[in-house]
């Protein structure tokens, strides 16, 4: 178990969460439908490095989100020990990737199945988990409308929007400007059509490899099939005729 | 024990001396006045941090799919209502509290929230805990010690309950081990308590017990001790929060 502080940073997150979520999906009637689909099903988020875990459980009544501190080596596949939590499906995969998920916006589905992050058992489920809190309508002001009233919700809600209109405007342009600088002027990263080539290049390199994997097993066996049927070597003491 | 023995013997009631035969009647009207507004009160107080430490009692119970647990003076069912989930449908919670109006909110809310199947609500008194030896894996008593009359007794009745190998978890409020800290809640603990419990559930003198019994509880070495005289071994506690709350494990062995 991690040092006690740690642990009650890592379980002040998650409350956190499970705090601003749940009221998001409760005031969402579709969310609420396919959270009660997905009820008795549990996924485990495995952040490899550093090891960490957490379980989701979804349910009608939201998202309940644990620490889990059961052997790491337990997944999906060993449903045969009894006392074991085995999640029916697993994220897995080391702390950048998962940053890179959080913060590939639109491309999130898309990176998820990508191999970035290592998916086991039920991928459907993670897929339904991902659109579902993709597609949430995050109506912050009328959550501060229900706790502060309409007045000081509008008054908030401006310089709020405003903020927001703001960071989002900012964030494209630096990354933009980061482009750039990176690509143009200092030649440190490739340009985004000449990487797409290297990636498509590469998956081609591993399904050619995998391809012929195949084939030399295929041939393999076919060999191994072939000299069961042959006659073995006459031994050395049999006599000659 | 004759009669006028028992009326002779006192124990404390917050910073009062009260017969031992009274006190659970007073806890149990001070329950019965807090229980509607239980959860948000504890919110209140604690601004929250009481989730994380009963997060931090459910991490460290190692509870897992398939066991038996108790949750004792489970309240309003904060603790089982995560154990259900943990144990899964082989598995079996059973939340027990000597107080018919707290299991009354515990038992509604857990419904509510969908919780059924394998969790059981007992009525039932610490010190005497209604089932045979060696039944469960793992019981928790949080936030319920303290208004235990006879500590030892209620300690020992829950280590023999326990299975060989099973777990203890008290998590209860403690001695602070900063003094800074001390001061700033011993001033917190006797004037915004009973101020709030009084805006809240109109109640401030129920409020005025929980801090003076939280006084009265034995700190953190001495219940340490007092769980080893039980018959546990291994046992150890976590200060969460300075102190204010120490989380002891003890192991059946």
């Amino acid at each position: 178990m991690s040092s006690l502080p740690t642990g009650m940073l890592l379980h002040g997150l998650l409350e956190s969460a499970e705090q601003l979520i749940n009221p998001l999906l409760k005031r969402d009637a579709a969310a609420q439908v396919r959270l009660a689909a997905m009820g008795g099903k549990s996924i485990r988020i495995r952040c490899t490095q550093p090891e960490l875990a957490v379980m989701i459980w979804p349910s009608a009544q939201g998202l309940h989100l644990e620490r889990d501190v059961s052997d790491a080596d337990a997944d999906v596949s060993v449903a045969g020990r009894s006392d074991i939590r085995v999640p029916d499906a697993e994220v897995s995969g080391p702390l950048n990737d998962f940053i890179r998920f959080l913060l590939a916006g639109d491309r999130r589905e898309a990176l998820l199945f990508e191999g970035a992050l290592t998916l086991r058992g039920d991928t459907a489920l993670i897929r339904q988990l991902q659109q579902l809190i993709a597609g949430l309508d995050a109506d912050l002001i009328a959550l501060f409308e229900r706790r502060l009233g309409v007045i000081p919700s509008a008054l908030l809600a401006a310089p709020l929007s405003a903020l927001s209109r703001w960071r989002s405007g900012a964030g494209k342009t630096a990354m933009l400007d980061w482009q750039e600088y990176l690509q143009y002027e200092l030649a440190l990263l490739p340009a985004e059509a000449e990487l797409a080539g290297y990636r498509d290049g590469v998956r081609e390199a591993r399904r050619s490899t995998d391809r012929l994997n195949a084939r030399v097993e295929r041939l393999q066996q076919q060999i191994q099939t072939l000299s069961g049927h042959l006659p073995g070597p006459q031994s050395p003491s049999e006599p000659h005729s | 024990m004759s009669e006028s023995e028992k009326e002779n013997q006192t124990t404390h009631f917050g910073y009062q001396q009260v017969g031992v035969e009274e006190k659970a009647g007073k806890v149990a009207e001070v329950f019965h006045s807090v229980a509607a507004k239980y959860d948000l009160m504890n919110d209140l107080m604690s601004m929250g941090v009481h989730r994380l430490w009963k997060r931090m009692t459910i991490e460290m119970s190692g509870v897992r799919k398939g066991n038996a647990v108790l949750d004792i003076a489970g309240g309003t069912g904060d603790l089982t209502l995560k154990f259900s989930r943990l144990v899964g449908p082989e598995g079996r919670v059973v939340l027990a509290d000597i107080n018919d109006s707290m299991l009354k909110v515990g038992r509604d809310k857990l419904l509510d929230k969908g919780c059924s199947g394998n969790v059981e609500f007992v009525q039932a008194n610490a010190e005497c805990l209604p089932f045979p030896d060696n039944t469960f894996d793992c019981i928790t008593i949080a936030f319920g010690l303290r208004n235990v009359t006879d500590k030892d007794k209620a300690l020992r009745s829950m280590a023999r309950i326990l299975k060989p190998g099973g777990r203890l978890l008290v998590l209860e409020f403690s001695k602070p081990t900063n003094p800074v800290m001390s001061k700033i809640y011993d001033t917190y603990s006797f004037t915004a308590l009973p101020f709030m419990g009084k805006l809240v559930t109109n109640d401030s003198e129920s409020y005025r017990y929980l801090a003076e019994s939280i006084r009265m509880h034995p700190d953190q070495e001495t219940l340490k001790g007092m769980m080893e005289n039980a018959g546990l071994s291994r046992v150890e506690y976590h200060n969460m929060t300075s102190g204010i709350v120490a989380l002891h494990r003890g192991v059946k062995l």
